[in-house]
């Protein structure tokens, strides 16, 4: 019983993770067509530039995260105003491109934080750990990120499908052509939700730093696992990548508890389980290409 | 058109970023005099091991410094080849070419284990000194070469020590072990245990986890109590991040923590975890503490030279020069394989680690120290707590 | 209010629009008429900007539109009914209309409670999501999506496709109503009968060519032109 607990906390709060990197590549995939490999580096580069802001400067965990997002978020402007804008359609020239970027990050912060890891930081009232059951203790750090992802996902639910820029948002994604038509720049909606999903990556990479911390193949080693719950949860839809986030999450939890032999496999085998079922994801919505 | 234009700007750029981040790939000669005696060397100088390549590089022209590049009467010349990062053709196709179009008359490296695997049957006909163990697991015995040299201890014995002095110092009787999914992690592990259970010990949990693991919450949950825990993972992120997850879950004071190289938790890093890992062991041959001469000189040419602190790689890398130039001086200057394997065998040396020579096997035996992390002079270091002489590896593999 | 002179259109290596020239007059409604594939959709798409022209002038209010963007185009106060309707089938009927919300704050501007008065059908709807209504409530729906962007000149691309004639009658009034209320309309049909009602004046397009124009009164009595171009009407 005790294992069953553990193992659900430890699921959700890693789904949790996942779910705050995928959010933003989800959407961007979904608004505007491009697969963005980069986002596991810009996830990568806000938890180095919180680290800078929480550890090196030693002010508020807080910042740090806002910090991260600011930066992960203008170098999304930079690569959508310099680069992605003028390859629309470009499918191959942009995933290389996005790949590329991969590299080009991972240098830029070897460069400036050097090749030495950072051990994960968060704010002092989270440090620790308290009792849950029995005489076993539990993290606090994850418990509060936990609590970031389903505060983010309300949000993000709310600003999807409550708002009208979120209505245009999925209207793009079902016809781009008739919302253009509509008189909307869906250019600079685009744009727009571009930044934000970089934004959420870098924040979320202060976020995950608190339990991971920072290393330079982090950029590489997460991408692999946020495209996996992109595909299971879906493009383009919050619902989806939470609900992505959090099975993937348990299931690398449970599959290392119960099967550890095959519990990397285990994640791939649900994907291609979802992929012959439901090809569009768990959450997923037919994107019109017109 | 644009579209064209940009492509070509961001080709351009590309271009220009990825020949700012590979300084040399190509290799150089130091001279070209013929009657000199000619060293290959095959180093990571890009990718992600390049850090690792420059320091075993200055390491290596440092032991070449104290002889000023000379042996025998002879002048020394240096070819240094890049073998990239985990491109193992690339390594191969360096080695041809050192050998046939170099000729030289020996070879250190390649850095990388994969490398090397392919590497070493190729250069059957000459020596091949490697300054890291490069025979992990089920390639104990595909060695494919009678003149291959191993400088370090195989990964089992440099652990074997540390599973003694668990037992018979620490009083530990139980274990669980946590390691990378990999042969080079099976292997620190296994030298543990062998050592542990040949004492009496019990090994009641092995865990593996995959090599790009970040989250180790859920092995540590499913984790069984014992007297102490193993962890076989390399690299410092995964450290990092183990321990910061340890600490979250309030294990530090619950199960003590032996990890299998020192190296993998150096300086900087150990800084970066604070307090928390006061207490942790390991075992390692070289440390930047120990007081003998060699070990002196090694640390403070080096600083001098580079600015920067040499770690045990480092001194497995001038090690593995200094035992190539001693060799040479036995044979005077004679490359002649047969010649310079007998000249290798009969190497005995005072290194940075200590005395120093091959086992019938021609794996390097140097003393191995037991260290645990204590904040000295407001720095948390490794401080040696028991030294185990040198001897043949524990199970001898090389025939 | 929209003018186009010598109209060249290609898909890619297809030549569509060879030489278009029509025009619709203020507050006035045009219909183009025409057989299947001759290029009417293939017209609108050339004035919104979809598809934009190689050759040939577009004017609307005066200003040369044929270089703009879709966006910028429609901003200047074109609405779009497309062919097949093109509902949002993620968004709510509410969500529909409101998302292409523009240009309220003019004193007679189309607003969410007008067009729910206009059709009051969609009132009762507002939650469900778009594509869930019956053809003739989704027409409405694209209608409406349209005026919410208050136009000065509607392109409505086969507002009867594939409805029954009730509804078709339905429609016609609506448009009737639009015209009335001043909006300038380009009417695409193949439904001839209710296109000569509502029309002002009438082009028929055949293979990217304008054959004929003339006003419907002049059409009615040509029956050959009617036979040659327009054959049954309804479809083919
Ligand atoms: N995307 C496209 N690429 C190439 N050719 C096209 C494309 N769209 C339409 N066409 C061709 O252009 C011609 C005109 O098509 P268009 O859609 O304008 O006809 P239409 O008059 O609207 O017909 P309908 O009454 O069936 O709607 C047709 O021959 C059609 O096959
Ligand atoms: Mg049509």
């Amino acid at each position: 019983m005790e294992l069953i607990i553990l193992n659900v906390l430890n699921g959700v709060s890693f789904g949790a993770i996942l779910f705050l990197l995928c959010s933003g590549l989800s959407l961007t995939f979904g608004v505007m067509g491009i697969l963005n490999l980069s986002h596991g580096a810009l996830y990568m580069v806000g938890a180095y530039v919180g680290w800078s802001i929480a550890v090196h400067q030693g002010l508020n965990f807080w910042l740090a995260v806002l910090a991260g997002g600011l930066v992960a978020g203008l170098l999304g402007l930079i690569m959508e105003r310099g680069f992605f804008r003028h390859l629309h359609g470009m499918i191959n020239e942009q995933v290389l491109l996005t790949f590329g970027f991969i590299y080009i990050l991972t240098n830029l912060c070897l460069w400036i934080w050097g090749g030495v890891p950072k051990a994960p930081y968060t704010a002092p009232s989270f440090s620790g750990s308290f009792d849950i059951v029995g005489d076993w203790t539990y993290s606090k750090a994850r418990l509060v990120v936990t609590g970031i992802g389903i505060v983010l996902a309300a949000v993000l639910w709310f600003f999807q499908e409550k708002t009208r820029i979120g209505a245009i948002i999925r209207a793009g994604m079902d016809n781009k052509e008739m919302t253009i038509g509509l008189g909307i720049n869906y250019g600079l909606v685009a744009t727009f939700v571009f930044i934000l999903g970089c934004f959420i990556a870098g924040a979320a990479g202060v976020i995950g730093a608190s339990l991971f911390g920072v290393t330079l193949d982090l950029g590489m080693s997460i991408l692999l696992l946020a495209l996996v719950v992109v595909v299971v949860g879906g493009k383009g839809s919050v619902q989806g990548a939470l609900v992505g986030g959090i099975l993937i999450g348990l299931i690398i939890s449970f599959g290392k508890a119960l099967f550890p032999q095959i519990s990397t496999f285990l994640v791939y085998l649900v994907m291609i389980v979802i992929l012959l079922i439901k090809p569009s994801g768990i959450m997923g919505k037919k994107v019109q290409d017109r | 058109m644009k579209e064209k234009k940009i492509l070509f700007v961001v080709v351009v750029l590309f271009l220009s970023l990825t020949i700012l981040t590979i300084p040399f790939s190509a290799g150089y000669a130091k001279s070209k005099n013929t009657k000199s005696i000619k060293i290959g060397v095959l180093l990571p100088l890009t990718g992600p091991y390049a850090m690792w390549g420059k320091m075993f590089q200055n390491s290596m022209e440092l032991a070449l410094d104290s002889v000023g590049w000379k042996v025998a009467g002879k002048k020394i010349e240096l070819i240094i080849e890049d073998e990239g990062g985990e491109d193992v053709s690339m390594a191969l196709e360096k080695a041809k070419k050192l050998v046939e179009a170099n000729r030289v008359g020996l070879l250190l490296g390649p850095f990388y284990g994969g490398s090397a695997l392919s590497v070493m049957p190729y250069t059957s006909s000459i020596p091949i000194v490697n300054v890291k163990w490069s025979q992990p697991g089920k390639n104990k015995n595909e060695i494919g070469n009678k003149y291959g040299f191993w400088v370090p201890t195989t990964y089992p014995d440099n652990t074997y020590p540390l599973g003694q002095y668990a037992y018979e110092e620490k009083g530990i009787r139980t274990v669980t072990t946590i390691g990378s999914d990999y042969d080079c992690a099976y292997e620190f592990v296994e030298g543990f245990t062998d050592a542990f259970k040949s004492k009496g010990g019990k090994v009641i949990q092995q865990q593996w986890a995959p090599l790009t693991e970040i989250d180790y919450t859920p092995y540590l949950s499913n984790l069984k109590m014992a007297d102490a825990m193993v962890i076989g993972t390399l690299g410092p992120p995964a450290k990092l991040a183990l321990f910061s997850q340890y600490d979250q879950l309030g294990l530090f004071k619950k199960m003590p923590i032996f990890i299998s190289e020192v190296g993998t938790l150096p300086s900087p890093v150990m800084q970066e975890m604070g307090d928390k890992i006061i207490g942790v062991k390991g075992v390692e041959k070289f440390l930047t503490s120990l007081k003998n001469p060699e070990a002196q000189e090694f640390l403070k040419s080096y600083q001098a030279k580079y600015k920067s602190v040499p770690d045990d790689k480092a001194s497995d890398a001038y090690s593995g020069m200094k035992v190539v130039l001693a060799a040479l001086k036995a044979t005077g200057g004679d490359t002649d394989p047969d010649t310079l394997k007998k000249a290798l065998l009969n190497v005995k040396l005072n290194l940075p680690p200590g005395p120093f020579q091959f086992s019938e096997g021609r794996v390097g035996m140097v003393p191995l120290r037991v260290s645990e992390v204590q904040r000295v002079g407001g720095k948390l270091q490794w401080v040696p707590v028991k030294e185990y002489p040198g001897r043949p590896p524990y199970v001898e593999t090389y025939p | 209010m929209i003018e186009l002179r010598d109209v060249h259109t290609y898909y890619a290596d297809s030549y569509i629009l060879q030489g278009i020239s029509l025009e619709v007059k203020e507050g006035s409604v045009a219909a183009l008429l025409g057989r299947n594939g001759m290029g009417k959709t293939t017209t609108i798409r050339t004035i919104i900007g979809f598809t934009p022209p190689r050759e040939g002038i577009i004017r609307f209010k005066e200003k040369e539109i044929q270089c703009l963007k879709p966006h910028k185009i429609a901003r200047m106060g074109i609405g779009l009914v497309p062919q097949g309707r093109q509902i949002f089938p993620s968004l709510s009927v509410y969500e529909n209309l409101t998302m292409a919300a523009r240009d309220m704050e003019r004193g007679d501007a189309w607003n969410i409670n007008k067009i729910y008065n206009l059709f009051p059908i969609l009132k009762t709807r507002t939650r469900i999501k778009g594509t869930l209504l019956s053809g003739g409530e989704q027409q409405m729906l694209t209608i409406g999506r349209a005026l919410m962007t208050n136009p000065a000149l509607l392109l409505m691309d086969e507002p009867s496709e594939g409805l029954a004639p009730i509804i078709v009658e339905e429609i016609g009034h609506i448009i009737g109503r639009l015209k009335e209320s001043g909006i300038s309309i380009l009417l695409v049909e193949q439904n001839i009968s209710m296109a000569l009602d509502l029309a002002d004046y009438v082009y028929i397009i055949s293979k990217g060519v304008i054959e004929y124009e003339s006003k419907p009164d002049d059409l009615i009595k040509n029956e050959e032109i009617v036979s040659n171009y327009l054959g049954v009407a309804g479809n083919e």
